[in-house]
């Protein structure tokens, strides 16, 4: 995230759903505090619905959707429009998820659970 | 050459109350009164009351008997003044200098503008725009504009008719048009002066013994001898603009953001008129009340756009996207909307391609953002001078960033280790007894005693543990109960 924003004039999104994310940490892990835009939700229609603004805005280089303690899977319709939205915008759409969220259909996922008994995984699974 | 423009808008406390109370509705019958309980006479009446034998200065019982169906209402010198404040916003695009000419007409001093169409027909669709029905003219003097507006053609042309054109079109008006007080009007009528021309040929002196100074001033204006100095309009009032649906309450949406565009349109023009966009509105619905409750229930929408905007479709998005997630409870009986915030529109670079800034773009994304979280546009984490974890930081009104800053410039120097995540509630650990190092403690202890003076004292101990898999906590030992609690995680 630090990275993406340190160039350019364009923005990064982080939407809180669990209202844990704490600024000073990111700030010194440098991410400009000023072109982060912090949005805490208790609510996963209200972050999608944001995430789709931000989408469909474009002004967004990243968007990092937090859902660590809650995650439940999109509906299929849902996420379809959103990776619709991401082609078109060319922004970075980030769910971090303590389980799959996304359904089977072109995923890849990165397991880096450290409690695992294994290496992390680097998974793509292709459903058609 | 001056170049005066007036705006004239005839009953124009009528057609305040009609635009507010009745949607500009031109088939009812519909008039105003005033005066003590005993003796209420009608001041204006609508065509139709007219038809019926309505006529201003008839008693109000009168009037109920020429025509029963009449709806009478009491006249409000105050809402009068609105109205007129309202037209002053409606035509303040046309020139620098907007004058109020009580009680129903505003003048704009036009001289010299350029980039605006400025006709009598620009000027009455500006007004209609707000609801109101007027007449225009333009003029050299704003004694022609007003006399030619109020009894001239329903509106000028583009220019000021030439001087001699100008005056023999003043002169051909009814006496009425030079707006002599009442007395002075009274006592020349009956001696048979009825055109301004008539007026005008009569001897200053004379006028000046007989009805004093106010009539002299007057006979000087008409013959173009005395030009008054127009009193700049102040906008002072809050742009509120109110609708009234008692007959048929709104349930839908469709029907509500109908109403509600008609609204924002008007608030926005009165904006515009003032050189300014809204930055938050406030929109209040009177919701019918049900036949267990005593009083009419209020909704309350707000909206902070964050910055000044003055795009109505993009508004009404906004509103519509609020109004799905929160709908009034019940029919909408009445609806206000008000512009809290309003700041001047800052003027931009013209686009040869369309494209808008991404600063622009951020704020409209902003303002959407705010519509669907239901928040103001505090979206933009703010460090604070604090090292209490809970207060080293706070949301803050999002503004766009000046220029794109580099890692380094943005960063500030760690305190000591800090977790990505922080609990908003400290969670005990009753399982940790001791008061020196926790098992798997990295690093610490990093005393914070602080807040002593303003009520919030913290005085902790913190540590950092790491888990057999490496999962880095935050916890502390409270020093006055050595109790501990786990406080963040670092990713």
């Amino acid at each position: 995230m630090a990275a993406l924003l340190a160039t350019g004039d364009r923005y990064a999104a982080f939407i809180d759903l669990n209202a844990e994310l704490y600024p000073p940490a990111a700030a010194a892990l440098g991410v400009p505090l000023k072109r982060l835009l912090l949005v805490r939700t208790g609510e996963l229609n209200v972050a999608l619905r944001v995430t789709e603004a931000l989408l469909r805005g474009g002004a967004t280089k990243l968007i990092a959707v937090d859902m660590q303690r809650d995650a439940r899977p999109l509906r299929l319709s849902t996420y379809h429009r959103l990776r619709r939205h991401v082609r078109n915008s060319g922004t970075a759409l980030v769910f971090m998820a303590s389980s799959s969220i996304i359904p089977a259909d072109n995923r890849i996922s990165l397991d880096t659970d450290p409690a695992a008994d294994r290496s992390p995984i680097l998974d793509i699974s292709v459903a058609r | 050459m001056l170049r005066i423009a007036c705006v004239h808008v005839p009953n124009l406390a009528l057609q305040a109350v009609l635009r507010e109370r009745f949607g500009n509705a031109t088939d009812m019958a519909l008039a105003l009164y005033t005066g003590p309980e005993e003796r209420r006479l009608v001041t204006a009446c609508t065509t139709l009351a007219a038809d019926c034998g309505v006529r201003p200065g008839l008693n109000v019982a009168a009037a109920r008997g020429a025509c029963p169906e009449i709806v009478l209402v009491e006249q409000d010198p105050e809402h009068a003044a609105e109205a007129l404040s309202v037209l002053a916003d409606a035509v303040g695009v046309f020139g620098p200098t907007v004058s109020l000419a009580p009680p129903d007409a505003v003048l704009v001093d036009t001289t010299g503008v350029c980039g605006v169409e400025i006709t009598g027909a620009a000027l009455v669709d500006a007004a209609a725009e707000l609801g109101f029905s007027a007449r225009a003219a333009i003029a050299t003097t704003p004694f022609a504009a007003m006399a030619l507006a109020s009894h001239g053609a329903v509106d000028g042309p583009a220019e000021p008719p030439p001087g001699q054109a100008q005056r023999r079109a003043v002169e051909r008006l009814p006496l009425a048009a030079a707006h002599l007080p009442l007395a002075a009007y009274e006592s020349l009528h009956v001696v048979g002066i009825r055109t301004v021309g008539a007026f005008m040929a009569l001897p200053a002196a004379s006028l000046a013994r007989r009805f004093g100074g106010d009539v002299r001033r007057c006979w000087r204006e008409a013959h173009g001898r005395a030009v008054p100095r127009l009193a700049a309009y102040e906008p002072d009032r809050p742009v509120v603009e109110r609708s009234r649906h008692d007959e048929f309450a709104l349930e839908e949406l469709d029907p509500l953001c109908f109403s509600l565009k008609t609204l924002l349109d008007r608030a926005l023009k009165r904006l515009a008129g003032r050189g300014m966009g809204a930055e938050e509105l406030l929109v209040t619905f009177q919701v019918q009340a049900r036949e267990e409750q005593r009083h009419t229930l209020n909704h309350m929408t707000s909206l902070n756009l964050g910055h000044a905007v003055s795009d109505s479709p993009f508004i009404m998005q906004l509103l519509r996207e609020r109004l799905g997630i929160a709908p009034p409870p019940g029919p909408v009986e009445r609806m206000e909307l008000s512009v809290v915030r309003a700041a001047s529109m800052s003027a931009t670079q013209l686009n040869l391609f369309g494209d808008r800034s991404p600063n622009e773009t951020i704020q409209t994304t902003v303002a959407r953002l705010a519509a669907i979280v239901g928040s103001d546009v505090r979206f933009t984490p703010e460090l604070r001078e604090d090292y209490r974890p809970e207060h080293a930081w706070e949301l803050a009104p999002f503004r766009p960033a000046d220029k794109p800053r580099s890692v380094q410039e943005a960063a500030r120097p760690p305190l000591g280790p800090r977790p990505t995540r922080l609990l908003s509630t400290p969670s005990p650990l009753p399982e940790l007894k001791m008061t020196a190092a926790p098992p798997g403690a990295v690093t610490g202890p990093e005393r914070l005693v602080f807040g002593w003076w303003d009520g919030d004292p913290i005085a902790r101990d913190y540590w950092v543990l790491a888990d057999r898999w490496g999962r880095r906590s935050w916890v502390f030992r409270d020093i006055a109960t050595d109790d501990w609690f786990l406080h963040g995680h670092f990713d």
